[in-house]
């Protein structure tokens, strides 16, 4: 309220000279135990932290999008001289970019649907129902979660295009030539987009549905109710709100997807707008301007769902999570047993077991034969990445990019959540609001920003790493804000207070407290956005250079010259590195992470 | 020395929540902010406590000025010296009771030779010294408790804080722990302020208390005092239960609403018609069975009939009917419904509010 | 572990420091090389100065539009001739390559050394705005006069793609192997027909054009009608013929030798009524960072052995004098009624037929 000022710093007087009560002698095995903590000025080191946190956000979120509205006003391309123009917003309204609007929220909203219900139903069996080996499902889902989308689409490119698997089982099934599946067609990715999204669904339904009060349900069933009848009534109504949530996010989620509809929609001539705007930035003539428009749009689609779903969460908060987990009763399956396994297990077949084999598969083969027994095997798609100075040095640009990158954004996050949760300065809300944005803008769409932005910016970033941890940390910083921040809203303001009364300053209650209490949802942080980072390709396709390729990149390169197999082999040899490095990370942290990534109403009682 | 609270004005947005109040804290004393959920009692600790920042008043803790908007002053809470126990407890669950008890030793960076003896010392007070090396989750409650109490007396602080300690804690052991709280206190001679809505806590505990509504302060005084001489009438409703009687002077001589004369301990003067209000405990009144043939005009008598009967073991619960009015009753006596009955009192068991 | 540097903010800064401190020193280097580059070109006719300078560079940027792997193994052969210096590549497609190219030029980011692709109209204003080094490779006396292009010492043509029509030997019955362009709009094939689009690629609006000189009408709506698949690349392009996404289609011949050697089940069909080809030319940046391991890289290229390197791991008829011609095709020289497709592109030609091609599809 009253500004930086009034927190003047005073020494405290040693007590122990004031007073002179006796201690009985007691052996002073406690004593390992301590050690001394500094006292320093608290209120001025914090406000620094504040302003620079509020800038250097500021500055990512201001800069691409800024940026764009620039570049759709004007004429020629980033670093060119031109001229003001409003034709690039005429230009959206041209037949070929309305068609695409509607091709892509058509898309969107079937994925998003579709998604929602299959995610909350499989969500509902594992935790609601007697389903067995409900763990393997929920540890095989988490792992679905980070198969980057262009694997899930060339394996389902495999086994649904034209010349793929089905069509070849159907063909010597029935004699015909005639294709029955098609996997480039809009259902086609419909189809693999919901495969990608559902994990998503999944992670962010299994808080809610295992924090629902019991006694809810239990009242339902003393008056009477059967367990479907619970489920229908009582449990899908409460967790509307968590389900209109997710469903929105899984819309601006699989509006922005840029592999799937670039390796399935161009083939059958489908146009969304993420691939239109690569399409218009890197083939002639280039349209940055229309493009930047585009992307504007875009973004202002997906920026008021976000809005939208802020909207529902936070009136949401209040109502069903208890944390009082454990005392839910299960629904019993029945005769609807093989139903329940088949969506569950169903799932995991296509979405994670089916790709890895048709990947390890296709890695070893020459050129691609439907016919294992007919193909061409080599090994040459590893020993090329072995003696390859671009995949290694793309290896270990990943490391550094994803290594650092996730560390500099927790940190970030960190700040930010702290901030706007806890400290709540003045233009907290503004914090809030600024930090939330990039969420809903697409990755395509940020990396263009980025590059309109640092050709005029004199800072030589530009075809440097940074350009990529800048745009991946502009993109995620919400996962994380998300993860550190539902947990630090859980831990008691009195135990901050506390330390405070205790004679801690702020600072020394955020370190021995704060920080000590929310460090698994600190280190879920770090895991997500490592992974986000390493799979992430929307936003790094039109900033990286030969020199500043990641892995994600480099296998996007490679299945753009539809070298496949270089691609399969790299893809399997990446995921590999990445899960040693994860395991190696969770040793050494003593950490689990995966599990509770996205779920924010588990966590033990803190009073 | 103590604590000294000046005009103390606190405001959240539009609304006030405190509006002005003063009060002392003398050294060594034990006061306790009584009222009820809203009326401020909590933000005006908080204040104290400095968690809150105050919009005008002084706070003086010790003789040193650590809060006055006016001049921008501001002490920070953690160089006020303080010993403060919260409702949750807010023990750290990721360290050891120990470490918890130790915190302000580390945060006050006192010698740390001498941090384990304080830390026994404190555990021993409260009676916790077995359990120095266990977690929090594998303490109860009650237990917690004294962790919370331990950890804010170990650096011997110049107040004392406590904020609605014990309102989580059962029935019995909540008894046990008032006890206890006030023995610490009374032995360590620190000044210090309790927060309740609890009035039992508050008679048993304080050497005065002080009724708040609505963020003034009603009244204040030791809790003898206040039991038996309130001077508001929200003391008298909040402090026990009490039956308001609305008497009548006629010439000198003071009337219940039936008519029937009551006898006053001392003579109380005032003019004709006027009315003033009577307390009366329900402990203190009486029950007789009445039957047709008595006589109705006995001093300090109602006539009643028994309207509600609520059982609770070592008395009775009565609602008795007498006119427009009912009085709570408690007696041994055993009565039914609708029975007939005669209600008396004392003469010194009526209690006179003064005049608004 | 994790927890101290999060909240120790000077250790955070140092790092970002360190990045910033690096790029800095990065960017002094090149200023360096950006004024030193002048002095070495003074002595431009003394190859072995050259080579020296180049050594001492250390290394060179190649953007190229080659097949990647065959360009993997390039690299590997150039490092066993050129030990001291390390080549870095950047592959894109011929249109956004240049476009990368353009975009950094005007930025004044420069970061290619050795530029190989298909040019197309914004190569040859290149040639007028500095985009290229003038000067004169060693080995050009061994190439026929033709490949410099325009005599200007500048742009060289190395390599040549030629169009073709690629077919899966699996699913296409010997009787329905199509012969001509004609063939390609077949009602037959309906569904079952692939290409890249002319927006793609500059050789693609090379053989349209021709299309439209053999008088084949509009070829956009007729592919159109035939429910024509667009794919990534002629990489893409291969890779569904063999798959079998589409059993024919039209493909720039770069990927198709390396393809055939490896016992891939597909044919390919040069039409007798003709083909376009597509030359590819290399040049050295004018603005290059390394401009004289770029010259040691170009003219290495050139050589013999880099020729046929050239040949082999790319899989493109080169244009060196007595070259042996490709394993699995037939020379350049044996196919009837070649034309260079860009002699068919003035810029308004280009424009029109992407124009066309992209309303006649919807992606405008």
């Amino acid at each position: 309220m009253t500004g930086l000022k009034n927190y003047a710093p005073r020494k405290t007087k040693n007590m122990n000279s004031e007073r002179h009560i006796s201690t009985p002698q007691q052996p002073t095995a406690l004593a390992p135990i301590f050690r001394n903590a500094s006292i320093f000025d608290s209120g001025r080191l914090l406000g620094t932290i504040y302003l620079v946190t509020f800038f250097i956000v500021a500055a990512l979120v201001a800069i691409p999008l800024l940026a764009l509205l620039y570049g759709s006003l004007r004429s020629a391309a980033p670093g060119q001289a031109g001229e003001w123009t409003l034709r690039n917003w005429e230009g959206l309204f041209s037949s070929g970019v309305l068609g695409t609007f509607y091709t892509t929220i058509l898309i969107g909203v079937a994925s998003a649907v579709i998604a929602a219900v299959v995610g909350t139903a499989i969500a509902l069996i594992v935790h609601r129902t007697d389903f067995r080996k409900g763990n393997a499902v929920t540890a095989l889902v988490s792992l679905s979660f980070f198969l980057p989308s262009f694997i899930l689409a060339m394996a389902w490119i495999i086994i649904g295009s034209p010349g793929g698997l089905i069509n070849g089982v159907l063909e010597s099934l029935f004699g015909s030539d005639t294709w029955k599946v098609d996997a480039y067609t809009k259902s086609g990715m419909v189809f693999v987009t919901v495969l990608h999204q559902i994990p998503f669904v999944y992670l962010m339904m299994r808080g809610p549905i295992l924090g629902i009060d019991a006694t809810f349900e239990e009242a339902a069933r003393a008056a009477g109710a059967s367990p479907f009848s619970v489920l229908r009534r009582i449990t899908l109504p409460l967790l509307g709100f968590s389900i209109t949530s997710s469903l929105v996010l899984t819309f601006i989620l699989s509006i922005e997807q840029f592999a799937i509809p670039a390796l399935m929609g161009i083939p059958g001539r489908i146009s969304v707008l993420a691939t239109q705007l690569y399409l218009l930035v890197q083939f002639p003539p280039p349209d940055y301007g229309l493009a930047a428009a585009i992307g504007l749009t875009l973004s202002a689609l997906t920026g008021g769902a976000i809005w939208l779903q802020r909207r529902i969460a936070r009136s949401n908060r209040l109502t069903v999570t208890t944390g009082k987990a454990g005392r839910l009763t299960l629904i019993e399956l029945g005769k609807w047993r093989w139903a329940a396994n088949t969506l569950c297990w169903g799932y995991i077949l296509c979405a994670l077991i089916l790709p890895v084999i048709i990947l390890a598969y296709v890695s070893v083969l020459k050129y691609f034969s439907a016919n294992p027994f007919e193909g061409a095997y080599t090994w040459r798609n590893y020993l090329f990445l072995f003696e390859s100075d671009a995949t290694l040095r793309s290896f270990w640009n990943t490391l550094i990019v994803s290594g650092l990158g996730a560390l500099l954004g927790v940190g970030l996050a960190s700040f930010i959540s702290y901030f706007t949760l806890r400290h709540r300065p003045p233009g907290y809300r503004t914090l809030d609001f600024i930090a939330s944005l990039p969420f809903g803008v697409p990755g395509v769409v940020i990396g263009l920003g980025l590059l309109w932005a640092y050709a005029y910016l004199p800072l030589p970033i530009y075809g440097t790493l940074s350009i990529l941890v800048i745009s991946f940390i502009t993109r995620f910083l919400s996962y994380a804000t998300e993860t550190v921040g539902g947990r630090m809203i859980q831990i008691d303001k009195s135990l901050e207070e506390a330390a405070w009364t205790a004679g801690a300053t702020r600072l020394q209650g955020i370190k021995r407290i704060l920080v000590p209490l929310a460090m698994p949802s600190l280190q879920g942080a770090y895991f997500l956005l490592f992974m986000a980072f390493f799979r992430e390709i929307a936003s790094a396709v039109l900033l990286y250079t030969a020199s500043t390729s990641v892995l994600s990149t480099s296998i996007w390169s490679f299945f753009e010259q539809a070298n496949w197999g270089l691609a399969s082999s790299l893809s399997l040899v990446g995921m590999v590195v990445v899960f040693i490095a994860m395991y190696l990370l969770m040793l050494i942290t003593n950490h689990r992470p995966s599990m509770k990534l996205l779920d924010r109403s588990k966590t033990p009682a803190v009073k | 020395m103590g604590i000294r609270v000046s005009n103390l004005i606190k405001v959240y947005g539009q609304t006030t929540i405190v509006h002005g109040i003063s009060f002392d804290v003398a050294d060594g004393e034990f006061v306790t902010l009584l009222g009820p959920s809203g009326c401020g009692k909590t933000t005006t600790l908080r204040c104290i406590a400095g968690l809150e920042r105050t919009n005008g008043g002084i706070i003086e803790i010790d003789g040193r000025v650590v809060s006055q908007p006016e001049t921008d002053i501001f002490i920070a809470p953690h160089e006020r010296d303080l010993g403060m126990v919260f409702q949750s407890y807010a023990i750290w669950p990721h360290m050891s009771v120990a470490e918890n008890v130790a915190f302000p030793l580390l945060a006050r960076n006192v010698d740390s030779a001498t941090i384990p003896d304080a830390v026994a010392w404190a555990l021993d007070v409260v009676g916790l010294s077995s359990l120095a090396a266990r977690q929090p989750s594998e303490l109860s409650g009650g237990q917690q408790q004294r962790v919370a109490l331990a950890r804010a007396i170990v650096g011997k602080p110049k107040v004392l804080l406590f904020d609605e300690p014990l309102s989580n804690l059962d029935a019995r052991l909540r008894d046990r722990t008032r006890a206890e709280i006030s023995r610490i206190q009374k032995e360590l001679a620190i000044p210090a302020v309790y927060v309740t809505h609890d009035q039992a806590e508050a008679l048993s505990m304080s050497d005065r208390v002080i009724v708040m509504d609505a963020g003034h302060i009603v009244e204040e005084g030791q809790p003898r005092a206040l039991y038996r001489r309130p001077t508001k009438r929200f003391t008298a409703d909040f402090i026990g239960a009490a039956n308001f009687l609305t008497l009548t002077c006629r010439n000198q001589q003071w009337f219940a609403p039936d008519g029937s004369s009551i006898t006053l301990a001392q003579p109380v003067s005032g003019k004709d018609g006027e009315q003033r209000t009577a307390i009366l405990r329900a402990e203190d009144l009486r029950l007789q069975a009445r039957s047709a043939a008595m006589q109705s005009d006995r001093i300090n008598t109602l006539s009643g009939v028994i309207e509600h009967i609520q059982y609770m073991g070592p008395h009775i619960e009565y609602s008795v009917k007498v006119q427009d009015t009912t009085l709570n009753v408690l007696d041994q006596i055993e009565f039914t419904r609708d029975d007939p009955v005669l209600v008396t009192f004392n003469p010194t068991d009526l209690h006179l509010l003064p005049n608004t | 572990m994790l927890v101290q540097p999060l909240f120790h903010s000077s250790r955070l800064t140092a790092k970002a420091w360190k990045i910033a401190l690096d790029k800095c020193l990065l960017a002094l280097l090149v200023a360096c090389l950006v004024v030193a580059s002048p002095l070495a070109f003074a002595q431009a006719n003394d190859w072995p100065a050259i080579e020296a300078a180049a050594r001492k560079e250390g290394k060179v940027m190649l953007y190229h539009n080659l097949n990647p792997a065959g360009a993997e193994r390039l690299a590997n052969e150039f490092r066993k001739a050129y030990p001291a210096i390390k080549m870095e590549m950047t592959r894109l497609g011929s249109a956004p390559l240049i476009q990368r190219f353009g975009t950094e030029f005007s930025s004044g980011r420069h970061l290619a050394d050795v530029m190989i692709t298909f040019p197309d109209q914004r190569i040859f204003d290149g040639m007028k705005s500095g985009w290229m080094a003038k000067w004169t490779p060693p080995e050009l006396k061994n190439f026929p006069p033709a490949i410099n292009h325009d005599q200007q010492n500048m742009l060289f043509n190395v390599q040549t793609a030629r169009e073709g029509i690629i077919y899966n030997k699996q699913r296409v019955k010997p009787a329905d192997v199509p012969k001509e362009w004609v063939d390609l709009f077949d009602p037959k094939w309906k569904g079952r027909i692939g290409m890249n689009p002319p927006w793609r690629s500059v050789s693609i609006q090379g053989v349209v054009a021709y299309w439209d000189k053999l008088g084949l009408g509009d070829t956009a709506a007729k592919m159109k009608d035939n429910n024509v698949r667009f794919f990534e690349g002629s990489g893409g392009i291969l890779q569904a013929v063999i798959r079998g996404d589409v059993h024919v289609a039209e493909i720039t011949d770069l990927p198709v030798n390396v393809a055939l050697a490896d016992g891939a089940p597909i044919g390919i069909v040069y039409p007798k009524s003709g083909t376009t080809l597509s030359l590819g030319y290399m040049f050295v940046a004018e603005k290059a960072p390394n401009p004289n391991a770029g010259k040691v890289l170009a003219n290495w290229l050139m050589t013999e052995k880099g020729q046929n390197f050239l040949q082999e791991f790319a899989g493109l008829a080169v244009t060196r004098k007595g070259a042996p011609p490709l394993s699995h095709l037939p020379a350049t020289a044996s196919l009837p009624n070649t034309i260079d497709g860009l002699e068919l592109l003035p810029p308004a030609k280009q424009k029109q037929i992407v124009d066309h091609w992209r309303t006649t599809f919807g992606i405008q």
